[in-house]
């Protein structure tokens, strides 16, 4: 049942409204703010950084950063869950359909004694790298491995990601720190705002 | 969108070595088959916008349509590469190489909408069963975004956060 919204001229309807409307500049200004400081000002990559699936990249690097996940032990911990996560959804058959997820789709994302170990060698040894693919992983009820891929390639020339290419012919990506100050920077002005306009 | 992405799409008139594709075996598809298949890249090239083009190249004389059109190498791969196209080629060439300019299109005049996933897989579904995107991966070009995934990342984020966290207040 839904709950009954009022719509009289109250300061509620003031403070949802004013909470809509930061929100909305939030989203916009993250969008401009990573077009702004990219490397690349080419329209094809501008395009890809106004992007939706662009904010959702930039929100995932800030989160590694801001929920402090920095150690192998850290990413082992995230592997583990994110594991956990996707055996859960493979058991939830209309819970895949809403997502658009095939079981296939699933099963190749979770970290195996093959993958898991690499995920792991390449966070040590470079903190913060990652393999293309395994990133791809970790995003995978969000975006398709093509999409994780053009964002990556479109990140990097932005200079937002470091993205190189191992002997193994992997390709590895790190965040250069930028986008997740201009992610943390919107979020925090947002914040601020709401509680700017609280206190008008 | 990028230059791996450059070197993979649509490369009508590039530089690069250019290679003729076709299988005459044409014959030995069932009629019906080949016009779902029609269906379904119509379909595909109407959600992108640019079904127009598409459109008229079916509307083309036979004789015009069954001229072979240039494929460069790197279309050649996305051919490969897509189960859908990979099944039409032979049959209708000139019909891949408008969803092959569409997607080229596609990629230069790329919106928000163009990212996400919304119709085309849908769309593609209801016009004839099941479009499976691990098989079709540049036809799967428009991505989802799902509030829902969204939702549960940061909740995966947030189980693994090495910080300890406040109680929400």
């Amino acid at each position: 049942m839904i709950t009954q919204y009022s719509f009289a001229a109250t300061r509620d309807l003031e403070s949802d409204l004013e909470l809509l409307e930061v929100l909305r500049w939030g989203r916009k200004e993250t969008a401009e703010r990573l077009s702004r400081e990219s490397r690349a000002q080419t329209r094809e990559i501008l395009d890809v950084l106004r992007s939706e699936p662009a904010y959702e990249f930039a929100e995932f690097f800030y989160l590694l950063r801001a929920r402090g996940i920095e150690t192998g032990q850290d990413l082992a911990k995230l592997a583990e869950i994110h594991n956990q996560y996707i055996v859960g959804l493979t058991k939830d058959a209309e819970k895949m359909r809403r997502l658009g997820l095939k079981l296939e789709r699933l099963l190749e994302a979770i970290f195996t004694a093959d993958t898991l170990p690499r995920l792991l060698q390449n966070w040590r040894e470079r903190p913060g790298a990652i393999d293309q693919s395994n990133l791809a992983r970790l995003l995978v009820t969000v975006m398709s491995t093509e999409t994780c891929r053009k964002l990556a390639v479109s990140f990097a020339e932005a200079g937002y990601l470091a993205r190189e290419r191992t002997a193994f012919g992997a390709i590895l990506v790190s965040s250069t720190g930028i986008v997740e100050q201009i992610f943390g920077s919107c979020l925090r002005e947002m914040r601020l705002r709401i509680k700017g306009k609280r206190e008008e | 969108v990028s230059h791996d992405m450059a070197q993979q799409k649509c490369g009508a008139g590039q530089a690069r070595g250019r290679v003729r594709v076709g299988r005459s075996t044409s014959h030995q598809r069932r009629p019906g088959t080949l016009l779902k298949r029609v269906i379904r890249l119509l379909a595909f090239a109407a959600i992108i916008g640019s079904c127009p083009a598409v459109v008229s190249a079916r509307a083309q004389p036979r004789d015009s349509a069954n001229a072979m059109p240039q494929m460069s190498a790197s279309d050649r791969v996305v051919i490969e590469r897509n189960e859908l196209l990979r099944s039409i080629v032979d049959d209708d060439p000139a019909l891949v190489r408008r969803v092959l300019d569409a997607l080229g299109k596609a990629d230069d005049a790329q919106t928000r909408s163009d990212f996400r996933q919304e119709a085309p897989p849908r769309a593609l579904g209801s016009v004839e069963g099941t479009f499976d995107r691990s098989k079709n991966p540049d036809l799967d070009r428009l991505e989802r975004s799902s509030p829902e995934a969204m939702n549960d990342l940061f909740q995966l984020l947030k189980q693994a956060s090495a910080r300890r966290q406040r109680p929400a207040r």
